[in-house]
């Protein structure tokens, strides 16, 4: 357990002092993580940013033991991840990670079956294999109509979505998401940030979400990490870490205007409950000042 | 001058699917035209029919006036019309920078002061110079992307046709190739970009919105993004702040829905406050 500010809550992922070197010891190695420290809170949403090569894609492999650490430690509920075949097993049901353009990965012939490929590794029984298949489907907003189909007959944003349910239905309790809706079309976006965010609201899951495009993370996350040249620059509250200025500037973080608006009528005397997350929440805060 | 006469596409196997239908089009020498549209819309066979790597199944397709049916315009639309794709990792063909921008003249057999001249032009006009010499996979995916578009720039063409070049970038990385867009339109380049980023189409000259294989909206950004309820039924989104400006108005605010500088919208809140 852990205070903070005046609740307590239980810690998720710890990371303390972790390096990574990539190509150790060879005359090109670089170093892709230094000295990173981060808590990520059980049930929170955060939000890790940073330009392409910032180190964003080494932390989260880190997560689910993908990448063991060279240098400093991660622990996941508590425990030290390790090098031991059984701990990772169990890991990696806990930590569901969905990699960059996931749909690469489909493979079976049905969505059933690629959905089920997971809880069939757990041996579970075809019954309650079902069940989350069921589960999983219904949580990514896709009808059961599309089981039978092939996952290679669908649009760019139903096989990711497809490819999310193959992690959900491992019932993770962390679900890490890369880049989830690079190189979709709108529609396709706002399915997917719909996805996360009925997640977030209705399950303990803790949702760790990395993106670019800070319109997303603002519409998601409550904390944000940014990450440069592989050390940790800013952490905090994603309003405080906006309104601020001199950070936004100095690690040329593009603010969306809908926030920035909110914060301008702020100063000009507007009573504002909610920080002006998307055009919906912004229209609700105006409404209540005129 | 590009030139669409009653276009049609139609993919046939495994089963018939109509992309585009009966399109009619002309795109002016010297114009900045986006193309939005959703996934399946049709908009990679538009850009694809103009530099000839498809060809319309009925209709004509003209370039410069030339058809692109005919095999004997083949090579001068192709050096005409330059194509750069959404991932610059599969458009990047040497070990070398300035190799990579010299292939296509290399294939021209053109004399080599006239390679060296044009790739460090070119590599200038795209601010890869310093990187020169260092191979491809050093550079950032903004940098590729720029690295795929002086490929296609030494060529002079003057036509550049871009399928999503920014969506697989990061934000500096898109932030550089739209600068850069921008800069080659001022010079003269007629730019076809396609996109689905809406603040990216908001700052071409003219917007064309696909729709199930039909021209759906053509017109300047301004009036474009005014329809918000037309482009939120074909499952397109606007700008957030002029989704906000349309959000108030239905409220029965009197406020007009348009494209939004943030400073212009903050005074017409504050001005609402003030009347009310």
């Amino acid at each position: 357990m852990e205070e903070r500010g005046s609740l307590k809550r239980d810690i998720a992922i710890e990371v303390k002092g972790l390096s990574y070197i990539y190509s150790r010891g060879l005359p090109y190695e670089k170093e892709a993580l230094t000295s990173v420290s981060i808590k990520i809170f059980k049930g929170e949403a955060v939000g890790i940013v940073g330009h392409t090569g910032s180190g964003k894609s080494t932390l989260i492999q880190h997560f689910n033991g993908l990448i063991l650490p060279q240098v400093g430690s991660v622990k996941v509920f508590g425990e030290e991840i390790k090098n031991d075949k059984k701990f990772l097993k169990e890991l990696r049901r806990k930590v569901g990670l969905v990699f960059q353009f996931p749909e690469s990965q489909l493979f079976a012939e049905t969505v059933y079956d690629d959905i089920a490929f997971g809880p069939r590794n757990l041996k579970l029984s075809e019954e309650e294999v079902k069940e989350r298949v069921m589960w999983a489907i219904d949580e990514v907003g896709l009808t059961s109509e599309y089981l039978e189909r092939s996952p290679f007959s669908l649009s760019g944003g139903e096989k990711r979505r497809v490819a999310i349910a193959g992690v959900l239905s491992m019932k993770p309790e962390i679900l890490v998401l890369d880049e989830p809706t690079a190189g979709l079309d709108p529609q396709g976006r706002e399915e997917i940030l719909s996805v996360v965010k009925k997640l977030k609201s209705e399950k303990d899951v803790t949702v760790i979400f990395v993106s670019h495009s800070m319109e997303d993370i603002l519409s998601l996350v409550d904390r944000i990490f940014v990450l440069k040249e592989g050390r940790i620059v800013v952490e905090g509250e994603i309003e405080e870490v906006f309104k601020n200025k001199e950070i936004v500037e100095l690690f040329d973080l593009s603010v969306p205007d809908i926030f920035l608006l909110g914060e301008e009528l702020k100063e000009k005397g507007f009573k504002i409950d909610e920080p002006f997350r998307d055009p919906l929440i912004a229209k609700k805060e105006i409404v209540k000042n005129i | 001058m590009i030139e669409f006469k009653n276009v049609s596409f139609s993919y046939l196997s495994p089963e018939r699917i109509d992309v585009l239908k009966d399109v009619n089009l002309k795109i002016d020498k010297g114009e900045f035209v986006s193309i939005i549209g959703r996934n399946g819309s049709g908009k990679s066979t538009l850009a694809r029919l103009i530099s000839v790597l498809l060809l319309p199944s009925e209709g004509e397709v003209f370039v410069d006036g030339m058809n692109t049916r005919e095999e004997e315009n083949l090579y001068k639309i192709r050096r005409k019309v330059g194509m750069v794709f959404q991932n610059p990792d599969n458009q990047i063909v040497s070990q070398i920078v300035e190799e990579d921008v010299a292939f296509g003249l290399e294939n021209l057999n053109f004399p080599p002061d006239k390679i060296r001249e044009r790739v460090d032009g070119v590599l200038e006009e795209v601010g890869l110079y310093e990187f020169k010499n260092f191979p491809p996979h050093f550079l950032s995916g903004g940098q590729k992307q720029k690295l795929a578009i002086a490929g296609v720039l030494v060529m002079e063409p003057e036509y550049l046709v871009l399928d999503e070049p920014t969506s697989l970038l990061d934000p500096r990385g898109r932030r550089d190739v739209i600068n850069l867009i921008l800069k080659l339109h001022k010079k003269g380049i007629t730019i076809v970009l396609i996109t689905h980023r809406m603040e990216e189409a908001s700052i071409s000259q003219r917007v064309i919105v696909l729709n199930d294989g039909r021209i759906e909206m053509d017109g300047p950004p301004q009036d474009v993004f005014k329809e918000v309820e037309r482009l939120r039924s074909i499952d397109l989104s606007v700008p957030p702040l002029t989704y906000l400006s349309h959000l108030l108005k239905k409220e029965g605010y009197p406020l007009e829905v348009k494209l939004w500088k943030r400073e212009d919208l903050l005074k017409e809140i504050l001005q609402l406050k003030l009347r009310v």
